[in-house]
């Protein structure tokens, strides 16, 4: 019965997309049914924990669960049956070609914030001004359609050593210069992967920033005018500050995307030519060495890089609702 | 009135038996209850079948057993309905019970030497009564003489019906007394009684349960033809009922069988329309579409795509014919990512390609791939280039993987209008000093292309393999597969340097090489002038010569990996596509043995593409000059090595093909590239 209809698709579809909102309305309802008998005030106190049951047991079981389980096995061998301290973390931190991943993954957490926000904010400031300013936000935000394996792919071609294939060797080759082995040249193969980068995010930074810049009285921008600021000033001292939180949000979660980055450098290098990053090391020692143990470590290392960011993203968004 | 299951009438028969037409236990010999196993499910009802077959056992003692094979399918006449058909020609209709029968049948036989066919019953309903199957039908019914030789023609019995409305379709009465008639007809065949008599000289004493509702009597032989509007009623029905359902009535009982038989022991019975009778209406409403049980699936995983995919299916499709198991396969670009990601959720094809000797031992020994103790071992190994049985056994002597297909590595090929040398250099020295000769200007010796995604760098290992085998000798390759050589070693070391003079001697230099890809590599061989002379890869890079550089295979020629050291004269490397299985089931052993024969084998190098790792297939059944030298290189050769790198395990055959990739940027950084390599080695083989 149930090898039945976890065959059939169509059927396992509708059931996710029925029956399992039917089943936590039908929860909650049953909740409803028990706590109204209670007294008022025992009720008021075990209705919330009840309706967040669910959730819970949801973000336990798929997010609570595996984080501890990764834990445990960074401290475990390639198999995971046996403990072997903190082997593993020495691993990562004697090794050539780690330390080289989580080098290139600083760069990525700099560089990637900084040239998305700042284009994302030039695009959507000078935009603002303009009539045409849908077109080009269309134009800018459209890589965000793209797959990063996609984009990974149209890029080499654009990188191609050949300029009959390479679009920018193309370009070069075409005014006389030498071709250059774009994605084979360290270091600055590592810029030319974190390009593609900025250029599928800056869309997602112009759209919000732009909707912040929106959000900013033109009675302020008018004032500080009527105030003698020119321009720059009005830039500098007024918009920049009422955007600090929306440029803040978009430049954590640029930096969580550039530290988790795999997609790109796997599909453009693998990592060869000093461009690896710890995501696609612990790939290439899950899928490929079998190394369980230095798999779960290098996790861990990107869960311990991402939390900082993560509870500085929390604590913005706790000021910003204070302010309201 | 009777309908229903009954505990005492319907209970099975001690030599009684069924060959299940669906379920778990399909094709298989089970004891025959109600309901028989159709291949398609009819709910709780009964048949005629069981009825026929007890009787059958009853009157010829002396302990042979008896086989009924159902294959019916309710509401499927002489025209297809409802995705079946009994017309054996027919291949577009999704399921061909006549050649289900006849494999059902045949599977029936071959459970038992002395099996026999005795007969066939068909029960033909009321489906047929449109115009053209009627005339057939009443032909066969009034003409005894016209039909085929020891064929009997059972009218059914009036009046037995599932209720008042459902007139077409018998109940549990009629369907055990339709039993019984066949019974007898088949008897008085037997005893050489015209067929002629049909239904109406039933011998009495067979029956021992005349059917209550309407016994039979010579009042039914008009009825038989009573479309024509001549039949008479023996039912109690009123009148006006009656007169209301007078066709669909007289349609019912046109119930035709034929009953041929041949000989005692086994009762091959019950080719009906299954499902009238009993508690259900309409049988033939039930089945609708293909059963998928009709025939078993053996799901295969493989990195066969495009052309490769169609010639695997082609591969095949012979055994699927003979079998009725559908092969479904997936190809996939990532076989190992795939196949870990499996192995862990559980979730794994029957069959599947394994990427490497290193990577099958892993799998075997987490008890993911499943021991291939039913392929002959010997005979296997024989039919094999020496060593391809060893590479696909475990540390225990299991063989666990098989070689159908082989690729010879090592070839080197040559642009015939540039490479013009009468015979392939002897030696390495030989095709050095040929290849200054003649690589003048822009030409350099050789073109080599690393680039391959996510594996970049593999051609490089190639080579390394090549020279090590040749150079150091096969000891030292032995060794160093298996871990024990040191990579920082003089040998290993030597054969990066060589490499390193090939790379030096490189159209394009360090650039083209790490950022081409393996497969546009050559393309500057076929340019004017060319940019190089020679290119060195596996037999199946011909495909890429005529697709990306647009050659034909009068332009290119290969000759083997010449010797370096004398001493190690005629070694080979090579590859192959091994097989595994991950679910022992009798479907999944069925297909590897016949992937290894020479036949299958046979029609993949018919389409070309495919060097045969059986010896069995003979030469001149390659379409290409290129793919038949390869098979001899293979066939002849003294020494054969496996692929290297494919038996590392897993991180150390990804740590060089990254090496290959940094050394062929860099050369100076040779030592800590070495040293990098010694390190992994002793990480990956120290568990």
């Amino acid at each position: 019965m149930l090898a039945d209809l976890l065959g059939n698709r169509v059927a396992l579809a509708l059931v996710v997309v029925l029956v399992v909102p039917a089943a936590l309305a039908g929860y909650i309802l049953a909740v409803e049914a028990v706590v109204g008998r209670l007294p008022r005030r025992i009720a008021g106190g075990v209705r919330p924990w009840l309706w967040v049951t669910p959730a819970l047991i949801f973000l336990g079981v798929f997010l609570v669960y595996p984080a501890i389980a990764t834990v445990i096995r960074s401290f475990q061998n390639r198999r995971g049956d046996a403990f072997v301290g903190l082997e593993n973390y020495a691993w990562f931190f004697t090794r050539n070609d780690t330390l080289v991943a989580l080098r290139n993954n600083i760069l990525w957490a700099i560089l990637l914030p900084v040239l998305v926000v700042g284009l994302g904010l030039l695009v959507a400031v000078l935009v603002d001004r303009v009539r045409y300013e849908v077109v080009v936000k269309s134009v800018v935000f459209l890589p965000m359609a793209i797959s990063f394996v996609a984009a990974g792919v149209i890029w080499r071609l654009m990188y191609e050593l050949n300029p009959t294939v390479g679009t920018l060797n193309a370009v070069i080759t075409g005014v006389g210069g030498p071709r250059v082995a774009w994605l084979s040249t360290a270091p600055w193969n590592n810029v030319m992967l974190i390009i593609v980068g900025v250029w599928m995010l800056t869309g997602l930074a112009m759209v919000i920033l732009s909707a912040g810049l929106k959000g900013i009285s033109p009675e302020l921008l008018e004032a500080s005018r009527i105030d003698g600021a020119n321009e720059r000033q009005v830039f500098r001292f007024v918009i920049l500050p009422l955007l600090a939180p929306t440029i803040a949000v978009v430049a954590t979660t640029v930096v969580i995307f550039a530290l988790k980055t795999f997609d790109i450098v796997y599909v453009m290098t693998n990592g060869n030519f000093g461009t690896e990053v710890i995501a696609n090391a612990m790939y290439g020692e899950l899928f490929t060495a079998g190394q369980q143990g230095r798999a779960a470590t290098l996790a861990v290392i990107l869960l311990v890089a991402t939390v900082p960011v993560m509870m500085l993203n929390v604590k913005r968004f706790r000021q910003q609702e204070e302010r309201r | 009135m009777v309908r229903a299951f009954h505990p005492i009438l319907d209970q099975p028969h001690a030599r009684v038996d069924q060959l299940a037409g669906r379920g778990a236990t399909f094709a298989q010999v089970v004891h025959a209850s109600e309901p028989l196993l159709h291949p398609v499910e009819m709910g709780h009802r009964i048949g005629f079948g069981l009825t026929f077959g007890k009787l059958w056992a009853e009157t010829h003692p002396g302990g042979r057993r008896v086989l009924l094979v159902p294959c019916g399918k309710g509401g499927i006449g002489f025209q297809p309905a409802s995705g079946h058909t009994w017309n054996r020609h027919d291949t577009r209709t999704p399921v061909n019970l006549y050649r289900f029968a006849v494999a059902q049948i045949e599977a029936a036989l071959a459970t038992g030497a002395n099996n026999r066919v005795v007969g066939f019953l068909w029960h033909q309903g009321e489906t047929d009564t449109e115009p053209g199957a009627r005339d057939l039908l009443h032909r066969t019914a009034r003409r005894p003489d016209r039909r085929p030789p020891r064929t009997a023609f059972v009218p059914g019995p009036f009046g037995c019906y599932n209720s008042e409305v459902d007139t077409i379709h018998y109940n549990a009465v009629g369907q055990r007394e339709l039993g019984r008639r066949y019974f007898a007809a088949a008897q008085r065949l037997l005893t050489g009684c015209s067929p002629a008599d049909d239904g109406a000289h039933r011998p009495r004493e067979t029956v021992t349960r005349p059917c209550p509702c309407a016994p039979l009597t010579a009042e039914d032989r008009p009825s038989i033809v009573g479309v024509d509007g001549r039949r008479r009623s023996c039912s109690a029905r009123p009148a006006g009922e009656h007169r209301r359902n007078t066709m669909r009535s007289t349609r019912s009982q046109i119930r035709a069988l034929g009953v041929g038989v041949a000989g005692v022991a086994l009762v091959l019975a019950g080719c009906s329309g299954a499902g009238d009778g009993g508690d259900g209406g309409d049988g033939g409403d039930g089945g609708g579409g293909g059963d998928g049980e009709l025939s078993g699936t053996v799901s295969v995983v493989g990195s066969w795509s495009g052309t490769e995919q169609d010639s695997f299916l082609a591969m095949v499709a012979p055994w699927e014919e003979e079998t009725g198991v559908t092969v479904e396969y997936t190809g996939s670009r990532d076989l190992q990512t795939q196949l870990t990601t499996g192995i862990a959720s559980g979730n794994l094809p029957d069959v599947a390609g394994i990427p490497g000797p290193g990577l099958m031992k892993e799998w075997y020994d987490q008890g993911a791939l499943q021991p291939l103790d039913f392929v002959d071992l010997d005979a296997y190994s024989s039919a094999t280039p020496a060593g391809f049985a060893e590479l696909g056994t475990a540390e225990d002597g299991t063989l666990i993987g098989v070689f159908t297909k082989a690729a010879v590595k090592g070839l080197i090929f040559y642009n015939t209008a540039a490479w013009t040398a009468e015979e392939p250099p002897a030696t390495w020295d030989d095709l050095t000093a040929a290849a200054e000769g003649a690589a003048t200007g822009e030409t350099a010796t050789w073109c080599i292309g690393l680039e391959s995604g996510a594996a970049s760098g593999w051609p490089g290992t190639d080579w390394i393999e090549d020279i090590v085998l040749r150079q150091a000798g096969p000891d030292v390759y032995d060794a160093w597969v298996a871990g024990e050589q040191a990579w920082t070693s003089p040998e290993i070391r030597a054969a990066f340097e060589t490499f390193g003079a090939a790379l030096d001697a490189s159209y394009g230099g360090p650039d083209y090489i790490v950022n081409t890809n393996f497969g546009r590599a050559a393309n500057p061989m076929f340019e004017d002038p060319p940019g190089c002379l020679l290119h060195h890869q596996a037999s199946f890079i011909t495909d890429f010569f005529a697709n990306e550089a647009g050659v034909t295979p009068e332009q290119y020629d290969f000759f083997p990996f010449p010797d370096i050291d004398p001493s190690f004269g005629g070694s080979v490397t090579g590859g192959g596509d091994l097989v595994g299985m991950f679910n022992d089931t009798p479907e999944a052993q069925s297909l590897i043995e016949y992937l290894l024969t020479p036949e299958a084998q046979q029609i993949w190098v018919e389409r070309g593409g495919f060097i045969s790792a059986n010896d069995g297939v003979p030469l001149d059944a390659y379409p290409d000059e290129a793919s038949r030298k390869s098979a001899e290189i293979l066939q002849e050769a003294e020494t054969f090595r496996f692929d290297g790198s494919d038996q590392f395990p897993g991180a150390l055959n990804d740590a060089f093909f990254q090496a290959i990739v940094a050394f062929a940027q860099n050369q100076g950084d040779l030592d800590s590239i070495l040293a990098n390599l010694d390190t992994v080695q002793s990480d990956a083989y120290s568990g």
